[in-house]
């Protein structure tokens, strides 16, 4: 699991410095720096307010409930494919397919009629073959279109392409080009995009992600009826 | 010497005191000015390189007995003598034109409908591949697309054969294909007619490379559906459940839709519902901006009638059988036939008993044009067509006789079949010269004996004598001595290659060596060579050398038969296996 927690440790040292001036301040008494520390308090004040603003993001951020539950189902199902990870030259994906570990490759783009959102492919592929030797595309989680302005969210997941609030999101088994099959969101799972971070500038991105999928075909054991992906981080760019 | 034959064999086809066949414009001329709004209109949509504007004959004026002196004014586009391939001609202002080289290193398409000249050409020698598209009745604006490059992955060449789950032999019917182009409102083509004309005539050129013998036509009309979600196989699921295409593709008795997708509307280039021949609802999409890029449409077509990538690389777990057979093939060149993703295609579908440039497009088990003839007859009968279809087939005789048969859609009692021939593809009025015969199956004698002329064959199908449905079909000369005479201007007779390369079944032990072959040999074997007297292999009865793709070009051949290392007989025998 990614720490984010360190991203806020400078905020800390900075309560710091500003404790100390306001002490030297207090021994070297005079009007004018009466003056100068009615000021230092106004401002602080202001800073203060920001400072509790962003502890409490902190707050809920470190609380694991506040996007992204933790995972508390159990699955039993086996035989299932777990695709291999590709190249992962942009960026990976790590998380829990039903109950085994898999990793992915992970693809940034703009989305094509507007160029202030993207989208997010996590792609897996068919194992190396023996007969060709040729990796294909065989398993694709498809996220779009997140608006490059939004630094930071929580977003719920639908499969509806026109929802105006939601995230839409498919899961596709493919063999590069060729549909094989297609899974609906799950709407009874926990199903959830956090964007932990996204810079529109450098293109970075971390973000987590629960979502589960239910399809009307299955080829059982290796495609089963429901994909439950859990713990899911993503990270791109860096 | 050989430059001599060359010269002396063009002079009798040099048309150079008409004007060059393509005459390029001098970059300087006002006609780039005058046309810079509709050549920024194609250069924004695609990345093109080597852009000019030329003047392109009507080949149908050029042309004698079956072959073009094919004439350039820019030193960059070498002058060739071609040989007529495939035509369709309505008037001067509608025809379809295709002709190839006679080394087969280069070959064109020209069409000619309503807003001008369209088509492409393509110098494999220089692997060259040029597109035209009209700017006038006059002139067209020609150029390449920018080689972007298939995805490279690693290749590992291994030869373990799969076990099929359908077949690929050549025993499927010939059946006629409509094509349905739905153009949505995000997309604003440059010349929908001319695109897609281009793109239909390298499906059809695909078909002829591979001998496959269906037809194909097509219509376009417009989608309301503009709901694009940036991923492919997402986007060609929801057409697929879009009334309107379904509704459009029965209205237009379309066998299958092809939906032209906004530039940049997901990664791939494009993509298809399944692989065929699955569902009525066989769906292919492909962005506008790669419309020209690797045959992308044709690849997207090769899945619908059951084409994959490679052997084996398909889940086991598909809703239908597939064949791994219907694969694509690796050729020594770098390239792939066009159901590969990896390496720059070829206009071919993989194929064993079939050559580019001297390499065999398939092997036995990578043979996507089997499986093509097998399952176009399905494709075809996906929904009913609102035209009456009409097609030939030609079948030699033992004795070299041609067999001709009608195929139609609708078989009414009360049809006429009249047949006839000619070397220029024209069959105009009411009685066109050279009838050969009336009748749904007719066997005539060969109107042309020489390998290197090609004719064609013209059916009319009648009702209470007005004309109903016709169908024209090019057939090379010669049918019994495809291998006896050179072509074109200096080029060597053409044999069959010593070896049959990677094939599964002949080993190369069982090839070539004659002379160990024959003093080991203590019962009959049958020793097979060309007319000059090459061995081509060893076999130990007849029936294997018809069937091992070894006689894939037509004509003479000579068989010893060798007992007790005695030559007991030698027969000349005559192949006609096409």
């Amino acid at each position: 699991m990614y720490d984010y927690r360190q991203h806020y440790s400078k905020n800390r040292e900075n309560n710091f410095y500003k404790q100390i001036i306001l002490n030297h301040m207090m021994r070297t008494w005079n009007i004018t720096r009466i003056l100068f520390l009615l000021l230092i308090i106004l401002v602080m004040a202001v800073s203060c307010r920001k400072e509790n603003n962003a502890i409490e993001e902190i707050d809920q951020l470190e609380d694991e409930t506040y996007c992204i539950k933790p995972d508390t189902q159990k699955d039993t199902i086996t035989g299932f494919y777990v695709f291999e990870k590709g190249k992962q030259e942009f960026g990976f994906a790590k998380g829990i397919k039903i109950n085994q570990p898999f990793e992915a490759s992970v693809f940034l783009r703009d989305m094509w009629n507007d160029n202030s959102k993207f989208t997010i492919s996590i792609i897996g592929y068919w194992s190396m073959l023996p007969q060709n030797g040729h990796s294909a595309e065989a398993e694709s989680i498809n996220i779009g279109s997140l608006k490059k302005d939004t630094m930071k969210s929580c977003n719920d997941l639908t499969f509806n392409l026109n929802s105006p609030d939601s995230t839409f999101i498919t899961y596709n088994v493919v063999n590069d080009d060729v549909h094989v099959l297609s899974y609906k969101l799950d709407l009874s799972g926990h199903n959830k995009l956090e964007i932990i971070s996204y810079n529109k500038e450098t293109n970075r991105l971390k973000a987590k992600l629960s979502a589960s999928f239910v399809t009307d075909k299955e080829f059982p054991p290796l495609l089963p009826k429901k994909v439950r992906f859990s713990d899911v981080y993503i990270e791109h760019g860096y | 010497m050989s430059l001599l034959i060359s010269i002396s064999a063009f002079s009798q086809y040099d048309n150079s005191s008409q004007g060059a066949f393509i005459e390029f414009v001098e970059n300087n001329s006002e006609l780039y000015t005058g046309y810079s709004e509709k050549i920024s209109k194609i250069t924004e949509t695609r990345q093109v390189k080597n852009l000019r504007i030329a003047r392109i004959r009507n080949p149908f004026e050029r042309q004698i007995d079956g072959k073009l002196s094919f004439t350039s004014n820019s030193t960059s586009l070498k002058s060739r003598l071609l040989r007529v391939r495939q035509v369709k001609y309505t008037s001067k202002d509608k025809y379809y034109w295709h002709g190839k080289s006679y080394d087969n290193q280069f070959d064109i398409t020209i069409i000619k409908n309503s807003t001008g000249i369209c088509g492409y050409y393509e110098d494999h020698e220089d692997d060259i591949s040029v597109t035209f598209i009209p700017l006038d009745s006059i002139y067209s604006v020609l150029f390449e697309v920018e080689d972007i490059g298939l995805q490279c992955g690693n290749q590992n060449e291994t030869e373990e054969i799969l076990p099929l789950t359908e077949t690929c032999d050549d025993e499927g019917c010939i059946g006629h294909i409509d094509i349905l182009f739905l153009i949505p409102p995000a997309v604003n083509m440059v010349d929908p007619i001319s695109e897609f004309s281009i793109i239909m005539s390298q499906l059809e050129a695909a078909f002829k490379n591979s001998n496959i013998k269906h037809t194909v036509s097509f219509n376009y009309t417009y989608t309301t559906f503009n709901n694009w979600s940036g991923f492919c196989v997402t986007d060609v699921t929801n057409l697929s459940l879009y009334p309107e295409v379904s509704n459009l593709q029965n209205q237009y008795g379309a066998d299958i839709v092809v939906v032209v997708a906004p530039n940049n509307a997901f990664s791939w280039f494009g993509c298809v519902k399944d692989i065929g021949p699955n569902t009525p609802s066989s769906i292919a999409l492909f962005r506008y901006d790669q419309i020209f890029t690797e045959y992308v449409f044709v690849h997207e077509i090769g899945h619908i009638f059951g084409g994959i990538h490679y052997n084996g690389s398909f889940p086991p777990q598909q809703s239908h059988l597939h064949a791994d057979c219907a694969s694509s093939h690796e050729i020594p060149i770098n390239k792939e036939t066009l159901m590969g993703v990896q390496k720059k295609r070829i206009l071919h579908f993989s194929d064993p008993n079939i050559q580019y440039l001297g390499n065999y497009t398939g092997l036995i088990d990578r043979n996507n044009a089997g499986r093509i003839r097998n399952t176009g007859c399905k494709v075809s009968n996906f929904t009913q067509s609102n035209n009456l279809n009409t097609n030939i087939q030609i079948t030699p005789t033992q004795d070299c006789q041609l067999m001709l048969e009608k195929i139609v859609d609708d078989d009414n009692p009360n049809y006429q079949y009249i047949w006839y021939w000619n070397t220029s593809g024209i069959f105009l009025g009411p009685n066109p010269n050279n009838l050969l015969g009336q009748g749904a199956l007719i066997t005539i004698t060969e109107p042309v004996v020489d390998p290197c002329v090609t004719y064609f064959i013209h059916l009319r199908v009648t009702l209470n004598g007005n004309i109903v449905a016709l169908a024209t079909v090019s057939q090379d000369g010669g049918i019994c001595t495809e291998n006896v005479q050179p072509c074109g201007h200096g080029n060597p007779v053409f044999f069959m290659p010593i070896k049959v390369e990677n094939s599964k079944q002949l080993s190369l032990s069982q090839i070539y060596d004659t002379e160990n072959r024959i003093n080991e040999t203590k019962i009959s074997e049958y020793h097979l060579y060309n007319i000059l007297g090459q061995p081509l292999g060893v076999f130990k009865n007849k029936g294997e050398i018809s069937t091992l793709g070894i006689t894939s070009h037509n004509g003479i051949y000579i068989l010893c038969t060798i007992t007790d290392n005695i030559i007991v007989k030698t027969e000349k025998i005559i192949f006609i296996n096409k």
